[in-house]
Formats: structure tokens, sequence, C-alpha cells
């Protein structure tokens, strides 16, 4: 017995001096290390230049994940301004059109957010509350599974919750799904849950959900994605508010709505 | 299972544009690797499907996706929908495949010579971009395209780009024969910084290359009498 302890002992020191010189022989600094401050606008919208001169401390952040198949660097300069006003950082990843909050999408997003704590000398867990829309609704809800950061919240507009769903009735998202995610070692199947929310529900954290979704969503119908989470988090017990206009088609949040949605962002952060 | 074994001659239409309903006897297969913003969806280059049926040989077109960069995720892609192809028309592993493409995808062309599984036997590179490590910081949109395609890669960024330039990769380049064309006046993908450094330092190594420099051409579109060379090129090798 205590041969085999020995010989496992020392199998293990092998495995891990091994993986000590993977790393080593990557040699220098990470991939996404590439991301600096001073090239920050590269990779993401942010408000950081009205950030610099807020007179209250940064309260969190806001992170905003766009939808399927947008390329722009803009963000949403509206929002900005919302967070503007309520000393939040606000940050717009552009993580590729197709990258349904692939691992690269969440080790990007982390490292953005290092980048802000450390400029602007941050508490490393400021709340950061993670939001988006569609893919990016999606991308919202996953990436608080993920992100070694501190997400107290998330919210998600017209979500896709479930891709097996979503891709059955959109065929064109398959090679979206296949680009983001192609270079996982397991089976297709396995890959896609790793980044469907439905999928996620056991791994979600117990933190406050906001979800909004049109009864007249016809790209991505509420009755299959949020409806079915909405009733997942509330079986787990968390604190969910779900709004659901009949009239409201995707992404497209009236006025009221889009009020409480972002009353509830900034409800989530110091000070709220 | 493998994650590209979902892929299948069923459902290949989700993932690339072929001519599998109109090419027969095929002897060979084409691949078509697509640039930087395509949308990629339907047959974007008829013409080239034509030619192929034209030369008994397959079309693959795979829908790589903007920002793709030739990255795993791809070659995995490709490297699979090639074995359907391949299946279907009863081909054996060794079935010559020429590898192709313009810009972002004729960087692609170059890098699939290196990493595929097939029998890849050519390439013809149309305004390739060649050295990536110094084009991913040549325009500001440039950059989150490599990060989005390489991001989940374990490395630093200098190792990883420099793996992923032809450039410094001349040595590893299969010895097959090579068809680079690049117009003089391309102001996209600069030919001074690509082209023309991977054709002198292929020869250099001793590779086959033929470089097509086309006076009063821009970024890809070729004038029809080098259209007509490059497509000799590709179907010269059946």
């Amino acid at each position: 017995m205590k041969k085999a302890v020995s010989l496992f002992i020392v199998f293990s020191l092998m495995l891990s001096v091994s993986a000590c010189t993977v790393v080593s022989d990557a040699g220098g600094e990470p991939f996404e290390s590439i991301i600096t401050f001073d090239n920050l606008s590269l990779f993401c919208a942010t408000n950081v230049s009205d950030a610099e001169n807020f007179e209250e401390p940064i309260r969190g952040i806001m992170l905003e994940f766009h939808g399927i198949s947008d390329q722009s660097l803009a963000g949403n300069p509206a929002v900005g301004r919302r967070c503007t006003a309520q000393n939040v950082l606000y940050v717009f990843p552009s993580n590729g059109p197709w990258n349904w909050m692939d691992k690269t999408a969440v080790r990007m997003t982390d490292r953005i957010i290092d980048i802000l704590i450390e400029h602007f000398g941050l508490d490393k867990d400021i709340p950061v509350v993670s939001t988006g829309h569609s893919m990016g609704g999606a991308g919202a809800i996953t990436y608080s599974v993920y992100s070694k950061h501190n997400v107290t919240a998330v919210a998600a507009d017209s979500a896709v919750c479930d891709l097996f769903a979503y891709a059955e009735y959109n065929a064109s998202a398959w090679r979206s799904i296949i680009r983001a995610l192609g270079d996982y070692d397991m089976p297709f199947e396995d890959a896609i849950k790793t980044v469907s929310p439905i999928h996620l529900i056991d791994e979600l954290k117990d933190i406050p959900y906001f979800l909004v979704h049109g009864g007249s969503d016809t790209d991505v119908p509420a009755e299959d994605h949020s409806d079915i989470l909405n009733s997942l988090l509330l079986g787990k017990g968390f604190d969910v508010v779900y709004k659901r206009p009949e009239t409201m088609t995707h992404v497209a949040m009236p006025g009221v709505i889009e009020t409480l949605y972002f009353e509830f962002i900034f409800s989530n952060m110091n000070n709220g | 299972m493998s994650f590209q074994e979902h892929i299948t001659i069923d459902n290949i239409a989700f993932y690339a544009a072929t001519n599998l309903d109109t090419c027969e006897s095929p002897k060979g297969l084409v691949t078509q690797f697509h640039g930087l913003y395509d949308s990629c969806f339907g047959l974007q280059d008829p013409d080239f499907a034509k030619r192929c049926d034209e030369h008994n040989m397959l079309y693959l077109y795979p829908y790589g996706g903007q920002w793709n960069w030739m990255n795993t995720a791809l070659v995995r892609t490709t490297d699979r929908c090639i074995d359907i192809l391949f299946e279907k028309f009863g081909l054996d592993e060794k079935t010559p495949v020429i590898s192709t493409g313009h810009s972002m995808g004729g960087y692609g062309a170059l890098m699939f010579t290196l990493n595929s599984v097939h029998n890849v036997i050519a390439c013809a590179a149309n305004c390739p971009v060649c050295d990536l490590y110094a084009f991913s910081s040549s325009e500001e949109v440039i950059p989150r395209t490599i990060v989005h395609a390489f991001g989940g890669y374990d490395g630093s960024y200098d190792e990883i780009m420099k793996n992923c330039s032809p450039v410094y990769r001349v040595k590893d380049m299969p010895d097959i024969p090579y068809y680079i064309v690049h117009g003089m006046e391309d102001a996209t993908v600069d030919k001074k910084h690509n082209s023309d450094v991977f054709v002198s330092e292929m020869k250099k190594f001793g590779k086959n290359v033929l470089y097509d420099e086309v006076r009063d051409m821009g970024h890809v579109a070729m004038p029809g009498v080098n259209l007509e060379k490059y497509f000799e090129f590709i179907f010269k090798h059946i």
C-alpha cells in the first residue's frame, strides 16, 4: 500500500513538473497580455474617459455583451452615459460576431476588468453586473458562471437560453456555434451545454437575475428561452424578476421596462 | 465522438458551400477560404464552383466565420467536411486537395497546408496576409479579430503570432507548388510586407513558388488574364 501511495506521489510530482514545464515553455506573458490600458479601445467600448473625472468612487462595472454578427466597436453610447451618471464603469467588449461566450470571450472580458481594476485602483471584488441582449443575453448569463470576477447580478434582454432550440429553427446558427466551440475537446452536445444557459442551471450563481423577453419575439421566442430559464431559476429559489411584455419584439424593450432594467443594474452595485 | 463528428453529409450545408450536387466523378477537392468580413452563407463564388464541376473537382467553401484566421476550430471543421465529401464519393484519404483563398482566406490557404490532416498537393493564395504578426497591429480593427481567433490558445502572444504567420513558418511549409498573386496597388494587405517577403523567403528555402505581381490591381479583384492563370495553376495539378 505504502509503495502504491509513494508511486502516486511521485507520479503526481512528475505531472506537476510537466505542467510547469509546459507553462514556462510558453515563454513571456500570456496571450491576453496584448490587451493593456493604453490599447483598451481596440478591444472594447468604455466610458473610461468620463470615469477619470468621476467625483464619487466608482460603484461597479456594467458589462454589455452584444448580439450575433455584431462586429462594431461603438458600444451603446446612451448606456455609457447612464453609467457615467451613476459613477459606474461601462464596458462593451467586442468579443466577436460569433463568440457565444466561448472560453476566449470569458478570458478576454476578465482581462479587460483586470485592467480597469488596476488602472482605477479598485477593490478586486468590485461589483460587476453582466448584461446583454440576444446572443449577448446568453453571454451575460454564461459569463456569470465562468468569470473570475465578482458578478453580483445578471440582466438579460431577449436572451438565447437554449442553444439547441435556437439552432433548430435558425439553421445558420450552427456555423456560428462551431466557430465558437470547434476547438473544444469534447463531444458536440457537451460543448454546447457549456454555453447554453438552461443547461447551466446547476452552475448558475445564487445572485439576482432580471430577464426581459417580448411575447412577440419571433427571432428568439420567449416560450423556448426566457420562460424556461425563469421557471428553472425560480425552481432553484433564486431572486428573479421576469418582464414579458406581450407586444415586445426581439430586443426592442419598451421605455417603462428599460427604466426598471437599469434600476436593477445599478441597484446591484455599491451603494445601490 | 469528437466535436466535429456532428457534421454529416445531411447537414454539411450548414457549415460549407459545396458542389456535391453537380460534381460528377471527382478526382480531387479544392477549398476556397473567405476573407475577413464575409458573412458566409450560400454559394458566394458560383463561377469557382462551376469551374470545379468542369474539372471534376469537388468544391468546398467552409463558413469559417468572420475573424477566423484559420484557427484550430476552422482547420478541424474543414478537415471534417473533406472527410465527409470523400466518403460520399468513395475517395480515399490520399485524394489530392488544393488549398486556395483570398486575403484572410489566402492566409488561411497557406496555413491550412501546414495544419490539415489531408493530402494538400498545391496552394494558391490571392493577396494573402503572410506576416500576421506585423499585420495584427496594422489597422485598428485587426487586433480584436486576432484575439477572437486565437484567444483560447495557450502561450505568449509573440509565440502564437509567429507560429501563426507564414513568413515565420517558411521552413515548415510543405514541399508543394505555391501560387501567390498580389496586386501592386493593394492598400489593404501591403504586398511589400506580406507576399514579397514570403515569396523571397520561400525561394531561399528552395520552395516551389510562382509569384504573379499584378500592376494596377488592388486588393483581391484580379484582372481576367491573371484570374485565368490562377485557375490554370489550381487545376493543372490533377
